[in-house]
Parts: structure tokens; sequence; C-alpha cells
């Protein structure tokens, strides 16, 4: 997956980052590499596999007095 | 042998023994602090006033009235008006914070490099990085300038430098320590932790700071109490231990210099005793993908809060690592690749979790080394974020899983110290520690970095 600068604009904006146009050139190519690398993922078969959100299976810790 | 040398648990016996005052041990590690700190960089701000036993802690883990800027332009200043619950759970135990030390900007890093004040230095070789985020814990620690220190782990951010740095650094299991009072960077992931000059000692500080509060829900409310239950900490050998060796922690990337002291430590462990047994770990190969997702997404909504209205300066005081991981989390975590990244790299997770799990069932401990290679030249990867990223990948799988990890200094490659990576069953500190402790003693390692 390639970001190309567009993409950098738009993502900086939902990020609420302001970048220089240096910034997005950088950013441009050094994510695009990152993401490059991250897409080894899409060789993994996980049609059965539900998703860790967090390693603990706890939900609704109420509050007590420790 | 000087007060400085000695160790937490032989510092607290002497000061019982009157060998000498809590006035002449501060001022003994004051002194060291004066000497070494201007070139090493360990400390952002000493705290000349600590008076019992002087801890170091990393910048982010919250200190009243002491500066705890996250080695961030952004809150360059911030002096907390509270207590983290970890410092408060110390100063019961009579230590105190002699000093904030140095990490990467919002502990994203793996070289100290990452920090808006300036890298700290190897205390083994000045021109090395120390590893990261904790990375004036780890020095300030090997450089006998604290008697231990605090530092957080995300993906390997106490286990990593410790070893770069020649100390014992463990990271808890996750929910093992309460957080309230560390800034947050990926909340599904954070756990602190201390480095210590040995096994001994960090067991003793796990004691000291594991625990719920009403303010960490992930964290767990008991505290870690030692337990000599399988396993006697008295015991000389390694005798029913089954130790299991991963291949992939042997692959592609491993320096020789450091495999090589891994396999003799390794070695050693069965010479004591220790059943060796082959374990596998198949999907290690996909940790460090899979946590630039989770990482990098929980990121972007964590720092969110420093919008420049609340607190802290404006967001283009981030330096150039946290606007990365920023813009990769953002990313993820938008429209249209929300589940083909953060799902994808969740599910993932999950078959990382289930490597261990599987392993776990035919071992008590699992060891390999903690990074690929010794501590390289400060400057070496500091244009290329993936290839920095790539040099935890030992480290990752473990924090992903949630499971404790200890680094303990093994030997060393080229001069410089290589740790090796003792992980554990979930909430099992107490094996880790126990088999790492026994190492320890057969391994017997005294050198210590020759500063001038």
């Amino acid at each position: 997956m390639r970001l190309g600068i567009d993409q950098v604009k738009k993502v900086a904006k939902l990020a609420n980052l302001i970048l220089t146009s240096g910034e997005e050139e950088k950013f441009s190519q050094q994510l695009s590499k990152i993401l490059g690398y991250i897409e080894e993922l899409n060789s993994v078969d996980t049609s059965n596999v539900e998703p860790t959100f967090n390693v603990i299976d706890k939900s609704n810790v109420l509050k007590r007095s420790f | 042998m000087a007060i400085t040398d000695l160790t937490l648990v032989q510092t607290i016996k002497a000061l019982k023994d009157k060998q000498f005052s809590n006035e002449e041990l501060n001022q003994a590690y004051l002194n060291r602090i004066k000497r070494y700190n201007p070139e090493l960089n360990a400390f952002f701000e000493v705290n000349e006033s600590s008076g019992v036993i002087p801890a170091a802690v990393k910048s982010l883990i919250s200190t009243k009235g002491l500066k705890t800027s996250a080695g961030s332009k952004i809150i360059e200043n911030y002096k907390p008006p509270f207590n983290a619950t970890v410092i408060e759970n110390l100063i019961s135990e009579g230590v105190s914070v002699i000093g904030k030390t140095n990490q990467d900007e919002f502990a994203m890093g793996s070289s100290g490099e990452n920090s808006a004040f300036g890298s700290t230095k190897n205390p083994w070789d000045l021109k090395k990085v120390p590893g990261g985020s904790s990375s004036g814990s780890a020095a300030a620690v090997a450089a006998d300038l604290a008697v231990f220190a605090l530092g957080t782990d995300t993906g390997g951010s106490i286990r990593q430098p410790a070893s770069l740095s020649g100390v014992v650094g463990l990271k808890p299991s996750y929910g093992r320590v309460s957080r309230y009072g560390a800034i947050a960077m990926a909340s599904s992931l954070d756990q602190i932790g201390p480095f210590a000059k040995s096994v001994g000692d960090a067991r003793l500080i796990l004691e000291w700071i594991s625990g719920g509060d009403k303010y960490d829900s992930n964290c767990v409310a008991e505290k870690f109490k030692i337990q000599n239950s399988k396993f006697k900490i008295t015991d000389q050998n390694l005798k029913d231990v089954r130790v299991g060796v991963p291949e992939e922690y042997f692959g592609q990337g491993l320096d020789e210099g450091v495999k090589e002291v891994i396999e003799k430590a390794i070695k050693k462990m069965e010479e004591l005793g220790a059943e060796i047994v082959e374990v596998s770990l198949p999907n290690t190969k996909y940790g460090v993908a899979v946590y630039y997702i989770i990482m990098a997404s929980e990121v972007s909504s964590n720092l969110a809060r420093f919008d420049g209205i609340r607190l802290g300066g404006p967001r283009d005081l981030f330096g150039d690592e946290p606007k990365r991981r920023i813009m990769l989390g953002t990313f993820a975590l938008s429209s249209g690749y929300f589940e083909d990244y953060f799902i994808k790299a969740a599910k993932v997770r999950t078959l990382i979790k289930k490597d261990f799990e599987k392993a776990f069932a035919s071992c008590d401990v699992i060891v390999g080394p903690v990074s690929p290679t010794v501590a390289w030249n400060l400057g070496e990867k500091i244009d290329d974020p993936l290839k920095m990223y790539l040099s935890d990948a030992y480290t990752i799988p473990a924090s992903l899983a949630g499971i404790p990890g200890l680094s303990l200094p093994a030997g060393f490659s080229e001069n410089l110290p290589v740790g090796l990576q003792i992980l554990g069953k979930y909430m099992d500190e107490e094996t880790v520690l126990n088999v790492g402790e026994v190492l320890e003693k057969a391994l017997n390692i005294k050198e210590k970095p020759r500063l001038r």
C-alpha cells in the first residue's frame, strides 16, 4: 500500500497534525515502506480467528474499596 | 566495595546494620551523578533532596513536583500535582526518587535517540546507544547512578535497553502493576517494571510496585508475593525445569556473537539440570507488523489528548516518531482501512498469543535473545524507522501476549553486553525470576562499565 501525498494530507487532517511539505514527502515515503512491510499479514489465514484487543478477559470492572 | 556497587538487597541490609546512613547513601549516588551524568545524559532532572533509598524513575511516570516531560517538548515543563501509584508504593517502602530519567519521546523508540532533549549514551561505550525507550533508566543502573530504576515496556522498552546496557530488566505480566500516573502510549500493552543490579532486586521491587488500585481496571488487585511454589529460590540447580527454545528466535538476522552467548547460557542451564525442549512459535515473524498497527492505533488515540488546549503546547511540538506513529495509527483506524489493518492485526495477535499457550504446554520458561544485535552506533538507524522497528522482533511477541519477560546479563560480544530473555507463563513471574536467579549465580558476571 502506497500512501501518496494526498492521502498523507488527509490522514494528517484526521490526526490534527499540521505537517510541512517536507514532512509530507518524508512521511509519504516512510509510511509507504512501513505499510508495505505490514502487508505480509495478508498472507495469514485468519478466517476463523477472533481478534484480541486486550489479553485480559475482563469487562465492566466495578470500583470497590482496596 | 563502594556504596554504589551494592545491590538493593545488600543496601537494605547495610542500612539496617548501620554500615552507612541514608545521607551517606544518597551523597554517594549524587556524587556519581554529578560526575558521570553530563556525558551519559541519563537524567533530565536530579532530586538533591532524595532522602532514603534512591531510585531513578523514567520521565513519563508521574512524580509530584518533579518534571514529567516524557522526553517531549509538548509537555517540557509539566510538573504533576500527584504521584503515580508505583511511586506511592515505593515511598511507603522507604524509597525516594533521586531523578527522572531520559527516554525516547512518549516511549517511542529503541535507541533513546528520539528524546527531544538529547540521546543517552551507553555506559559501556559512549559512541553506542543504550537501547530504548527506557534509555536513561537502563544507563543509570548500569553506571551505578541509582540503586535501581523504573521503566515502562510496551514492545520491549525495559528488556531491550537492559540487554544493551548489561543490567537486569523485568517486564511484568500485563495487569501486574498499576499504570495509574504513567503517561499512556499503547494501553493494551503498556506495563511498568524494574531495572535492577540483580534478579533478587527485581523480585523485591516487583513485590513493592505490584497490585491493583482503583485507577487501573486492567490491573489485578493482588500483590506479587514470593511463593516458593514448585521451585525454591534456595535451590542451586534447575532440576525439573523445562526450558523451551524456539527456533524462530535463532534464525536470520541474529548476530553470530549474540547467538554464541545465548547458546552458551542455554548450555549452562542444561548443566544445571534443566531439560531443554524445542518449541515452536510459528507466528513470531508477524509480531513486528501486528505491533506497529495495534500500538500505533492506540498511540493515535492516547496522544489525541495533547490537543494544545488543555495540556501542553501545540501539536507541532511532537517529534518525528510520535508524528509518524500517530499518522500510521490514524490511517489504520480510518474508515475503509479499519477491517483490513486494525482488525486483521488483532486477529494475528490472537495467533501469536496461542503460539505461547501451546509452547508453554511443554515447558516452564522460554529462552532466547532479547535483541538480535549488541548496542549499535548512535545515529546508525535513525533515518530508517523500519530497520529500527525490526530490532524489536524478539521482545514484541511477549508484549502482544501479555506474558512476563526478564532480560538477564548473559555475557559479552564485541565487548558489549548481551541479555538472555526468559519468558514465562501469564502471571508466573515467580518461575521466570527463580530460573533467572539460579542462572545469574552460575554465570557469575562481575564486569562493570569502565567510566572515566
